[in-house]
């Protein structure tokens, strides 16, 4: 049973009670987090773990300080407070404190699902052995996670802002190994409920994609045509989001920094193919109705048609610039085109199709040039068809490079990056160029 | 009701239950993070985590569960719970779970420092951290400095049904900086961070670091990177700094190391490892004078302490000897999986609400035998790059093909130390690596290390420090990072 509103409100009420600072915020975090693992065709580890976290933030004048516990009796309360108040009073002045927000209104979403926060321990053994069996059947080693989670949060401060939001969220991924370990295929996304999930078809894509790259060929390292599925696509984004810091674009210090100072607001930045938003209310891939200190989520639309339309301000930054307050966004929706990511395949003459990324570390902040991997499916695309699997491959390139050579993609799936596995992504697979920069014998 | 009690209560729930085993934990951990720019405070943060995890063995198969919540009636709840997800996970158990013997320990430990970080006054830290930016900040052409402390103090309490009951308190610092040069008119922007590491101690090792002689320094090399020559590509002798050595012998040997991952266990996150249990104790992993060495009582090291996550006393072995693979790091529940009798003690969980397993202890490169300083290192190289300091770093699901950056690279020409070059990073396959180590240095051992480690699902961080003097690597294929490939 998640945390009510009603509760909330409760506690929130008695530490704002406690305070006595010019001003004063409460944020409360509950959460219930059950997960089961299996590897090498065995379960391995699982739980179910409650907790409950309670951060207060305390304002003298411009001196701020906060503290947090996951204690909720009465003497944990009053410590938080004595101890943010005394960091607060230590602290230094700081010039570009903001006053605390006063009530804000909010949308009425609730994408919270009794049944994804208390799936029984059966449920979750029932996927995993499930798996094993095909893998077993098939001469394949299966390993993958299931987790299902149900989290409430609230906020309130003494200017009388009270807000809260509740959410589910499910994941599941599966590895398939061929034993010899010479082929490994995975399939894996995230979701609002367990009832969208399709674990079995899931563990199918995984094994089929093992079984058909065993036996693979190198292949040159260079730059091909490359068809990057949604997978590969959401962690590019989410580097491509890392970097969309108004202030520090302002400071001249991010690639979306304008040359001789300011941004590139109002460039075209990515081919005019490309449109990525943020929209909480998207029912594909919902996000909460406040973000932060408080502020009501919104859509905002980041690139349109290749030009940068928006970055993220925070309350002070936008306050000196003249802008709105844009948070960090909440979901990334990037607007695809029509078919599937098999239709894109038959509409590639020469080709290389790449199921996920792995690794992904920056190489250069101006550029956004990343390195990574390939991994769990690299397939050589000739005349339409899938010929042959292809080793792995390091890589050396930038979300805005792949962005600016899209040529053709998919429609829009809910997608899960390596490196972004809780967020919520809703991409196409795109086909566009790539740089591998050297090959891998790494399965 | 006193924490034993609760401990005992855990225990025999989980046994009335129907557990054959079970062990308890009951964490309290507090963190502080301390954050400045230039002038400013950006965040001062106290927190506290506290509870109890329970784990438990039905049938040979794992169950575990956890609250926040450590009162007898949560306990009696979640032994229940751990006891109820064992047996219904028995469905996808294939073979029964057996645990490497260990004895029945009731000790206390502590990491061995001086000064508690979360008994100075923040107000000390906090200057500390602004002189720091003011320092850099006085270098012409640094345009911004952010610098940072973060504390951990762990109290760990286990018990198991098996006799032990081990205290622990555990206390690790990372303090650290970034120094960054803009130049406006060319759009052009570089940084360089500290050259510090965190550490398993208190705020004593703080107060030792020259702060204000490397804020200088930091801002001195992010200016000259900006006007910097970019890396001629091709391959180079390679000398690395253990500031930079670190966290390759971190990816390349911590991690292939890890017998989980080379029996498929990590297969679905962090990957698996080219050195599978049929190269044990055959294959020839580095050259003659590549020794790598595991060991959790290693003082200051970040995975330093008494005892492991199972119960388990801490202690030293082999990894690599004279070049050749010859141990993994183990948990008791792996002990059996390659024939050994015991534990090596790698046992972790991050908190109280996560489920202890296999976690990399420090390893370490031992320090070269014949007598040899960096200064006579450089001199004896031609043509060549020192690497120092922590970047970029990307390894494949199996730890062959690397690729690592650095904070700054300079040149050697001819037995001399020479100008930054910009760009480069190195390029390599694990074993070929290791191979083409050709001169260790006997000095200047010095330990790095990860504040945050990432591994498993649902993730855990553990913190892990690694030991190295400076060492050469011949024909290193450097690449040049701004032409892509």
């Amino acid at each position: 049973m998640s945390l009510t509103s009603d509760e909330a409100r409760q506690i929130i009420k008695r530490v704002l009670e406690l305070s006595k600072a010019d001003e004063a915020s409460v944020s409360i975090s509950d959460s219930r987090e059950a997960n089961l693992r299996y590897a090498h065709n065995e379960v391995s580890t699982s739980g179910d773990v409650t907790n409950l976290g309670v951060t207060v933030r305390t304002s003298f004048g411009k001196r701020s300080g906060s503290a947090s516990t996951n204690q909720v009796d009465e003497a944990s309360l009053r410590r938080i407070v004595k101890q943010a108040e005394e960091t607060a009073r230590f602290a230094r002045e700081d010039p570009e404190a903001m006053p605390m927000l006063g009530a804000q209104e909010y949308e009425s979403r609730d994408p919270y699902d009794d049944a994804t926060a208390n799936t029984p321990a059966e449920y979750r053994a029932a996927i995993a052995a499930k798996a094993i069996e095909l893998g077993r059947k098939r001469n394949l080693e299966m390993a993958g996670f299931f987790t299902n989670a149900g989290y409430a949060e609230a906020l309130g401060n003494s200017k009388g802002l009270f807000a809260f939001k509740r959410r589910t969220l499910t994941t599941f991924s599966n590895t398939a190994r061929t034993t010899e370990g010479g082929g490994s295929g995975w399939s894996g996304t995230n979701a609002d409920r367990t009832a969208e999930l399709d674990p079995a078809k899931m563990v199918e894509t995984a094994a089929m994609k093992a079984e058909l790259s065993r036996n693979a060929r190198p292949l040159d390292p260079g730059q091909y045509t490359v068809i990057l599925e949604p997978s590969a696509v959401a962690d590019l984004l989410m580097y491509l989001s890392f970097s969309m810091d108004a202030r520090s674009a302002d400071e001249g210090r991010t690639f979306f920094a304008k040359k001789g100072g300011g941004t590139k607001i109002g460039e075209k930045v990515v081919s005019e193919k490309v449109s990525i938003w943020t929209d909480p209310a998207d029912v594909r891939a919902p996000g909460a109705v406040y973000s932060g200190e408080g502020l009501p989520t919104r859509k905002v639309p980041l690139i349109e048609n290749g030009v940068l339309k928006n970055l993220n301000y925070s309350r002070f930054w936008a306050q000196k610039m003249n802008a709105n307050p844009t948070p960090t966004p909440e979901n990334l929706i990037m607007k695809g085109d029509r078919g599937t990511i098999d239709d894109l395949v038959r509409s590639t003459k020469d080709g290389v199709l790449v199921t996920r990324l792995w690794y992904i570390r920056s190489l250069d902040p101006q550029a956004i040039l990343l390195t990574g991997l390939t991994r769990d499916g690299v397939f050589r695309i000739q005349g339409g068809k899938i010929r042959h699997a292809v080793k792995n491959f390091r890589w050396n390139d930038s979300p805005v490079s792949v962005l600016l050579n899209i040529d053709a993609m998919s429609r829009e799936y809910r997608a899960r990056g390596s490196e972004s596995e809780d967020f919520a992504i809703v991409c196409p697979a795109v086909r566009t160029k790539f740089t591998f920069s050297s090959a891998s014998d790494a399965v | 009701m006193a924490e034993r009690e609760l401990l005992a209560r855990a225990l025999e729930t989980a046994k009335q239950k129907g557990a054959s085993y079970a062990d308890v934990r009951i964490n309290r951990t507090l963190r502080q993070a301390i954050n400045t720019r230039e002038k400013r405070v950006t965040n001062i943060s106290n927190n506290e985590s506290f509870g109890v995890g329970v784990r438990v063995l039905v049938d040979g198969t794992w169950g575990f569960a956890a609250s926040q919540r450590v009162e007898a009636a949560e306990i009696d709840r979640i032994a229940a719970q751990a006891v109820a997800i064992a047996k219904a996970n028995r469905v996808a158990q294939a073979k029964p779970i057996v645990l490497a013997p260990v004895k029945a320990y009731r000790d206390t430990w502590q990491t061995p420092t001086t000064k508690d970080p979360f008994r100075i006054p923040t107000e000390r830290k906090v200057d500390l951290l602004l002189a720091i930016n003011e320092e850099a900040l006085k270098v012409k052409g640094a345009a911004f400095c952010t610098s940072q402390m973060a504390f951990v103090k762990e109290e760990k309490h286990f018990a198991s049904s098996e006799g032990s009951d081990i205290e622990q308190t555990l206390i690790r610092s990372f303090p650290g900086f970034t120094v960054t040069a803009v130049d406006r008119a060319a759009g052009k922007f570089k940084t360089r961070n500290a050259l510090v590491e965190p550490v398993g101690s208190g705020y004593e090792w703080i107060e030792k670091f020259d702060w204000m002689g490397e804020a200088q320094r930091a801002a001195e090399d992010a200016v000259r990177k900006l006007t910097a020559k970019s890396v001629e590509p091709g391959a180079y002798d390679l000398i690395l700094a253990p500031s930079n050595l670190w966290l390759t012998i971190h990816e390349s040997v911590g991690h292939p190391t890890e017998l989980d991952r080379a029996l498929g266990y990590e297969a679905n996150y962090a990957g698996t490892s080219f050195l599978t249990t049929d190269k044990l104790g055959k294959f020839k992993f580095g050259s003659d004078i590549v020794n790598f060495v595991a060991d959790r009582t290693q003082p200051e090291g970040l995975a330093t302490a008494g005892y492991d996550d199972d119960g388990v006393p801490t202690g030293e072995w082999d990894l690599i000897r004279d070049g050749v693979f010859v141990d993994y790091q183990t948990t008791r529940e792996q002990a059996a999986w390659i024939g050994q009798k015991q534990s090596h003690g790698c046992s972790h969980a991050q908190s109280w609400g996560d489920v202890p397993f296999q976690r990399m202890p420090n390893v370490s490169l031992r320090p070269g035998k014949e007598k040899l300083t960096l200064e006579q290192l450089i001199a004896d190289t031609k043509r060549g790059l020192i690497g120092e300091g922590r970047s970029s770093y990307s390894i494949d699901q199996q730890r062959y093909n690397f690729q690592f950056s650095a904070q700054v690279f300079r040149e050697i020409v001819d037995g001399k130390l020479g100008d930054i070059v910009e760009d480069a990073a190195y390029q390599a396959i694990t074993p070929n690596f290791w191979a083409s180590c050709d001169r260790i240095c006997s000095d200047g051992y010095t330990l790095g290390g990860s504040f945050n480690d990432g591994k498993g699902e649902p993730g855990q961080s553990n913190a892990v420090s690694h030991g190295c003097a400076p060492a050469r690597f011949r024909n290193v294929n450097i690449i040049n990072i701004a032409r892509k490939s």
